[in-house]
């Protein structure tokens, strides 16, 4: 069996495959893109000016690893009065982020809100909005920005393993749907305000959306699952500009437990060697990269972007 | 369908027509399935009460070799029944066991005992082939994604969609490791265009079936012995294709369901199983491929 490299070569992914489709099929292919094309004319004169006005920020799992470096990176670059409101079970992990945001930024306001999102309702989503950010009467955002950050590797075990419904029921939740959920909360507040709000759905994405791994079937199919999830989103909703990007192997927690937890052999130790040599990435540097891809702005709405093809 | 939100429209289900294959007939002996050794398969198959799992189970029938198992699993006592005299009808050397099952609620232990019960209990006659076809989905809620607010919702439809598979999956290639010689074993996934392509409003059936390819393209590289495949059926005329073309919330997909229906562009189920079997039969498909009807 194959071992996967990094950086990874890319051999055409299932998203993006083109199915040798007879005429009698294609109708339903041309759906997706019909709206894109006009609306982007509007979208291109929307973008050039955005002005001081505050943003909106979201970010999941914001109490640690890229999470907490997305607020981190971004607070500096954000109009004065700007707000982030940061989602994570840990308190303390969000005090940390709240504490470097503020040095980086002290004109910007960071919410940290203690929340588990696999078993947040949409009400919860809905007051945590309103309370930190704003609801249809404030002033609208120059930009309101959603990071689909959090989640979680699951149990990294064969499939012929799996046994626990319980287990996967939570799984799910966390991992594909909180993230329906609060995006159709934040969406729905958005389209609530007054005037044009230019928005970015960021989903944090990863290989793994793309090419199988061996023991890592949840987060897998979790991921891939996501991938299309934004992909439906971004079809929807053409005014809005929808990201699914792949940050990388990142130097986190995450990467501790897939390197001391992963059933497979071969898969264990190519994360162990990668961190050996040296090879995982910083957060801070894949969170730039990220950033910088959103203010050049120039993305099909819903692609999937990988770290190491920017 | 069944009972899951957005209605329900029954629909009466005749009897499907039984195909027949003379022994020495060409059909015959491009789709036999059975191998040398003539010892009996074992099959499982999900949503078998109707549509296109309950047109698996009768065009595979014949083809089996005597003895072999079929374990139809649904929510529907009564299309089961209708299955279970369609198989019957078209091999009555093949016994059909009908269980009535909701998997978005099955545990392990379901699952376990069920396999054991109507397939693992005679030992005497291991199988030399074991088929499971993960067919039964459903659509879900077809509204945009804006409108989603319901957790309950949202995780029994993973439920049935993602977690029931990975666990009925897991039992199944379990039980079959616990048999003596070699068993052949081939998972079918029943896809569909959506796991490859976006619809708008069909955010939960396209998340499902892009997450399910992706989980059969990690089963197949972790156990390189079973051949695993995705196969997408294309638009059958069935009873999720009714729900479709008056459900979906998007204006234009709906429409273009129904022209579909109106122009006699569904493809009908006996059709789209003929040639999954013959995929299955040539085994010359990379394991965890995606393949639709339309390519082949």
């Amino acid at each position: 069996m194959e071992l996967p490299s990094f950086p990874p070569s890319f051999p055409p992914s299932l998203l993006t495959r083109r199915l040798a489709l007879p005429l009698s099929a294609t109708p339903l292919l041309r759906l997706g893109n019909q709206y894109s094309r006009d609306l982007r004319a509007e979208r291109e004169s929307e973008m050039s000016d955005s002005g001081g006005a505050p943003w909106w920020v979201v970010v999941t799992g914001a109490s640690q690893g890229f999470g907490a470096a997305i607020c981190t990176e971004l607070a500096p670059l954000l109009p004065p009065g700007s707000r982030v409101l940061g989602l994570a079970r840990s308190q303390q992990g969000l005090a940390t982020t709240a504490a470097a945001v503020t040095k980086a930024n002290p004109a910007i306001t960071f919410s940290p809100v203690v929340m588990d999102l696999a078993t947040a309702k949409a009400m919860d989503y809905e007051a945590t909005l309103k309370d930190h950010l704003g609801t249809g009467q404030s002033t609208p955002p120059g930009q309101a920005l959603l990071f689909h950050n959090a989640g979680s590797l699951g149990t990294v075990k064969y499939l012929r393993e799996m046994d626990d419904a319980t287990r996967l029921s939570t799984y799910f939740d966390l991992n594909i749907s909180s993230v329906i959920l609060l995006n159709a909360a934040f969406m729905r507040l958005i389209s609530t305000l007054s005037g044009k709000v230019i928005v970015k759905v960021i989903n944090v994405s990863s290989l793994c959306a793309l090419e199988p791994f061996k023991s890592w079937g949840l987060y897998c199919t979790g991921k891939a699952g996501r991938d299309m999830l934004f992909k439906v989103l971004a079809v929807e909703d053409p005014g809005v500009r929808v990201l699914n990007y792949a940050p990388g192997p990142l130097d986190t927690g995450m990467q501790v437990h897939a390197r001391t937890m992963t059933q497979d052999d071969d898969i264990r130790k190519t994360f162990t060697s990668m961190k050996e040599e040296g090879k995982l990435l910083s957060c801070q540097s894949s969170v730039k990269k990220l950033l910088q891809f959103l203010e050049k702005d120039e993305f099909k709405s819903g692609d999937h972007v990988d770290f190491f093809e920017v | 369908m069944g009972s899951e939100r957005g209605g329900i429209i029954e629909l009466d289900t005749d009897s499907l027509p039984s195909p027949q294959y003379p022994a020495d007939s060409h059909a015959a002996r491009i789709l036999k399935m059975s191998d040398s050794g003539g010892a009996p398969w074992w099959v499982v198959v999900t949503g078998a009460s109707q549509g296109f799992g309950a047109a698996i189970c009768t065009e595979l029938a014949p083809l089996l070799p005597p003895g072999s198992r079929i374990l139809g699993l649904a929510r529907s006592q009564q299309g089961l029944a209708t299955t279970a005299a369609a198989v019957t009808k078209a091999n009555s050397a093949v016994t059909f066991s009908p269980v009535v099952m909701d998997l978005s609620t099955a545990t392990t232990q379901d699952f376990e005992a069920t396999l054991k019960k109507y397939l693992g209990a005679d030992q005497s006659t291991p199988p030399s082939q074991a088929i499971i076809f993960h067919n039964a989905g459903s659509l879900g809620a077809l509204k945009y994604l804006g409108e989603m607010d319901d957790p309950t919702y949202l995780s029994s439809y993973f439920n049935l969609n993602i977690g029931s598979v990975i666990l009925l999956n897991a039992a199944f290639m379990r039980l079959i490791s616990t048999l003596p010689g070699k068993v052949t074993i081939k998972v079918i996934h029943v896809s569909s265009l959506c796991a490859v392509e976006p619809f708008k409003s069909w955010g939960l059936y396209c998340t499902g079936k892009a997450g399910r390819d992706m989980l059969f393209r990690v089963l197949a590289a972790e156990y390189p012995d079973i051949r695993v495949l995705n196969y997408a059926p294309g638009p059958l005329d069935t009873n999720m294709q009714v729900k479709a073309r008056t459900l979906t919330r998007d204006e234009e997909l709906r429409k273009l369901m129904s022209s579909m229906k109106e122009e006699g562009k569904l493809v009908p189920c006996d059709a789209s199983v003929k040639k999954l079997l013959q995929i299955i039969q040539k085994d010359e498909f990379k394991s965890g491929e995606h393949i639709d009807f339309f390519e082949v």
